[in-house]
């Protein structure tokens, strides 16, 4: 203990010191540490949410950008298929419009030549009727005299006859 | 020229000493005091000016802490005490390179001798200071673990009951452990004691080797000063520290 007198070490003035230092680490506990720490720490905290909250928000718009050009791909996919169907369906339908008009058209045609045909050939009978009777009329006025009714008759139906063996 | 190893008072108090370094103690932790007040009412959320710097100190401080605790939680246990004594120890180091240390004070004939009582001198230069301070450290290290893992447990580190695993050994180095918590006071005390001390010495020296203007001498011991009473504050705050972690750690049986 000597020792420590010879040091200068006075028990008074070390609980003076203690006294003080004790002070000290009470008052800057107090009114320094504590709000200085938790002012940091709260405006950490708040830092990292809003940062946090910039990165949602980053990642919710690529989100909807990313939806929104499937959307459109698929519209543009549909509008296509939409389109092609119509021209396809169009196509169909022109070709089927076509092939019946050519269809009607060929059997008008063939109807109107079976029609002529018949005409023609009713035409030429009743033109070669009247060319009988005319022959047999112009040749009766020429034997009137030199024929009687029979014979008349049997002459006329052999001509009429012979024309239809020579002409058909 | 005198020097003398115990702090001189300049007054008395009923009997009690008011010694240099009782006073420019009392004036670092008022400074500070008020310090701390001015700056807690000005606080803002946005930090600017004066609170920049001291957020700066504190989170570095507070890192370092959390560097030896290894969690946030048993940092902000330790926190204030090793800031404390950091900020405290460092400013009164620091006293040394004022000028006027040792040479301004008041002159008294002792002995037939010339003595000047100086105002100014750094206050870890006295042993009171450095005494109270590891006693302060090397107490709240016990306390603080016993509040960790109940007064049974931490006192197993001390008192080890001889007739059980360990034997004699065990008891052994519980007295040892016993010893050497007396010892950490002691070296806590001389060491910060003896390099302040030393340094206002040297500085005190080299005031008087070469006259007048002429003098240059205390320029490199006062940079050598400054970096001493960084690293010895550093020392005593980061042992404190360790102490503090390892005290608050379980003993592997």
């Amino acid at each position: 203990m000597e020792l420590f007198d010879k040091l200068g070490v006075d028990w008074r003035l070390l609980i003076a010191q203690i006294i003080n230092f004790s002070l000290l680490l009470f008052i800057l506990y107090k009114f320094l540490y504590k709000p200085v720490l938790n002012l940091m720490e709260k405006r950490e905290r708040k830092v990292r949410e809003s940062l946090d909250n910039a990165k949602k928000i980053e990642e919710k718009l690529l989100n909807t950008e990313r939806e929104k050009e499937a959307i459109i791909k698929k519209a543009k996919e549909k509008e296509l298929n939409i389109i092609r169907e119509a021209e396809k369906k169009a196509n169909e339908r022109r070709d089927n419009i076509i092939k019946k008009i050519e269809k009607e058209t060929g059997d008008l045609i063939n109807k109107t030549k079976e029609k002529l045909r018949l005409e023609k050939k009713e035409t030429i009978n009743e033109i070669k009727k009247e060319i009988a009777e005319l022959i047999v009329l112009s040749v009766e006025k020429i034997l009137q005299e030199k024929m009687d009714d029979e014979e008349d008759k049997r002459i006329v139906e052999k001509i009429v006859n012979d024309i239809n063996n020579k002409n058909l | 020229m005198h020097i003398s190893i115990s702090a001189e008072p300049i007054f008395y108090l009923w009997n009690f000493p008011v010694t240099n370094t009782l006073l420019i103690s009392t004036a670092i932790v008022l400074s500070l005091i008020i310090f701390s007040f001015f700056l807690n009412k000005r606080l803002k959320t946005i930090p600017s000016g004066i609170q920049n710097i001291i957020e700066y100190i504190l989170e570095s401080l507070l890192n370092l802490v959390d560097s030896v605790t290894g969690s946030r939680e048993q940092s902000k246990k330790f926190f204030p005490l090793v800031a404390s004594i950091f900020i405290f120890v460092i400013l009164s180091n620091w006293v040394e390179i004022l000028p006027g240390l040792g040479t301004i004070g008041i002159k008294e004939i002792n002995n037939g001798k010339e003595v000047i009582k100086p105002f100014i001198r750094s206050s870890s230069s006295d042993l009171n200071v450095t005494l109270s301070i590891a006693l302060i450290s090397v107490f709240s290290v016990q306390i603080l673990g016993i509040t960790a893992m109940g007064i049974k447990k931490y006192s197993k580190r001390f008192f080890v009951n001889p007739f059980k695993k360990p034997y004699v050994v065990g008891t052994f180095v519980g007295i040892l452990e016993i010893i050497s918590e007396l010892a950490k006071i002691i070296s806590f005390s001389f060491r910060l004691f003896g390099n302040i001390f030393a340094g206002e010495v040297v500085l005190i020296i080299s005031l008087f080797l070469l006259p007048y203007f002429f003098n240059i001498l205390p320029l490199p011991f006062l940079f050598l000063e400054l970096f001493v009473g960084f690293i010895q504050a550093l020392i005593f705050s980061m042992l404190t520290l360790i102490f503090l972690k390892v005290g608050c750690t379980e003993i592997e049986e």
